[in-house]
């Protein structure tokens, strides 16, 4: 950043005695970032094939320079976005914003958010597919499984099968890696929008 | 608007100086002391035109400070800031950059190591290696190679090769092992891990056995 636009960032008019929890839009979109690049450097090393992922994992801690600090910062970063999300779905409750024209879509968002964020993390969770990750996935698999209707199909499309697979592990991985990034981004961005127009916070 | 520049008088001391600063910050103007040839000035931003010096002054000069040379908190803040920026920034880069370089290949990616040579190994009959960060053994017996690992499979202590036993020995909990690393006594829940073990040349080479290629 240049010193103008850092000079920008700094005179940018914030109401007084706030804190960054004022602006949670902003402290999402840092979030999103930090996962973006350490994601994306973590990347350079998982294998996600289910003989392969727990050691690529191990070399990223263990033998890679610095990835151990990629990977805690990945993690810490994911934890704090998962906290913010919840902190804005409370707060929504509290403040009413699902009344007005707009409080369902807002509502709705806000909610969605959360759920996107906690999917985000569950399916972080299963990629080093040790005996932890993987019996974790089993039971979030199980527990999508028995939502009415539609979860058995659900669980069948997350899993690739009738049980986790290196078929689930990949769907996994590009759910968490590249789909879910996306829609990710577009929350962010529509969720931001809302907040500027004073619909949310 | 311009800066004065008010020379103080020899005899003034710094202390005085100070006081003059304060009362000037008093009545709201951006002022400090600075020295120059032993003679203390006071430097007065943005002073307005009416304003008398005190007694102390010798002599008074208006000058024009760029804006990016005024000592304001906001300059201050506003370099301190892009510095902090840029360190952050930098390391964030270099921690990055580091990451991406890989790291040097261990046993891990190792495929087959070069042991021995067949004419030591007939002297000695045996010789230890290190497979990447697990240690092992080549023991030879007659025209017959046994490649082991070290590693006990109870607790993962190392284990020695007796000679006069012919047995793998563990120092921890009196596991026994033969030499095609059965397990023969103590607690040790599997056999020892073996190596594929080959002769090319006059070199002897071990490699895992069933690894996967990934």
């Amino acid at each position: 950043m240049s010193a103008a636009g850092l000079t920008r960032v700094l005179d940018r008019p914030v109401l007084a005695r706030r804190t960054f929890l004022s602006d949670p839009g902003r402290t999402a979109v840092f979030l999103f970032g930090v996962e973006v690049v350490t994601g994306a450097l973590l990347a350079l090393y998982y294998q996600p094939a289910p003989e392969a992922s727990f050691r690529s994992v191990q070399l990223i801690s263990n033998a890679v320079t610095f990835g151990w600090l990629v990977r805690a910062v990945h993690l810490a970063a994911a934890n704090v976005t998962v906290l913010l999300a919840a902190y804005l779905v409370v707060r929504a409750f509290f403040r009413r914003a699902f009344l007005g024209p707009r409080g369902l879509g807002t509502w709705l968002l806000t909610v969605g958010f959360f759920l996107l964020m906690l999917a985000f993390y569950f399916t972080g969770e299963a990629l080093p597919w040790d005996q932890d990750a993987y019996w974790r996935a089993t039971v979030t698999a199980n527990l999508v499984a028995d939502t009415p209707l539609v979860g058995p199909w659900v669980a069948g499309v997350l899993r690739g099968g009738a049980d986790m697979s290196g078929v689930a592990l990949v769907r996994l991985y590009a759910a968490h890696a590249i789909l879910m990034p996306w829609v990710a981004y577009w929350t962010i961005k529509r969720m931001r929008e809302l907040m500027r127009r004073g619909a949310i916070g | 608007m311009r800066s004065s520049i008010w020379v103080l008088r020899p005899d003034t001391d710094a202390t005085r100086a100070a006081s003059i600063v304060d009362e000037l910050t008093a009545r709201g103007l951006v002022a400090h002391v600075a020295s120059h040839d032993s003679t203390l000035h006071v430097v007065i931003e943005e002073a307005p035109d009416d304003l008398t010096p005190t007694p102390d002054v010798l002599r008074v000069a208006r000058v024009e400070i760029p804006p990016q040379f005024r000592a304001t908190r906001r300059n201050f803040l506003d370099s301190f800031a892009t510095a902090l920026a840029a360190v952050v920034a930098g390391s964030a880069i270099g921690v990055a950059g580091l990451f991406a370089n890989p790291p040097e290949r261990r046993g891990d990616d190792l495929d087959e190591l070069d042991v021995t040579g067949m004419a030591e190994l007939r002297d000695h009959g045996f010789a230890t290696f290190r497979f990447g960060s697990e240690p092992g053994i080549v023991v030879l017996t007659g025209d017959r190679l046994h490649a082991l690992s070290l590693v006990c499979t109870h607790l993962g202590c190392l284990v020695e090769w007796s000679p006069d036993r012919r047995q793998l020995l563990c120092p921890c909990h009196r596991g026994v092992f033969d030499l095609g690393g059965n397990v023969l006594e103590g607690p040790a829940p599997r056999p020892l891990r073996a190596f594929d073990a080959s002769v090319q040349g006059d070199r002897v080479l071990v490699r895992r056995p069933g690894r996967v290629r990934t």
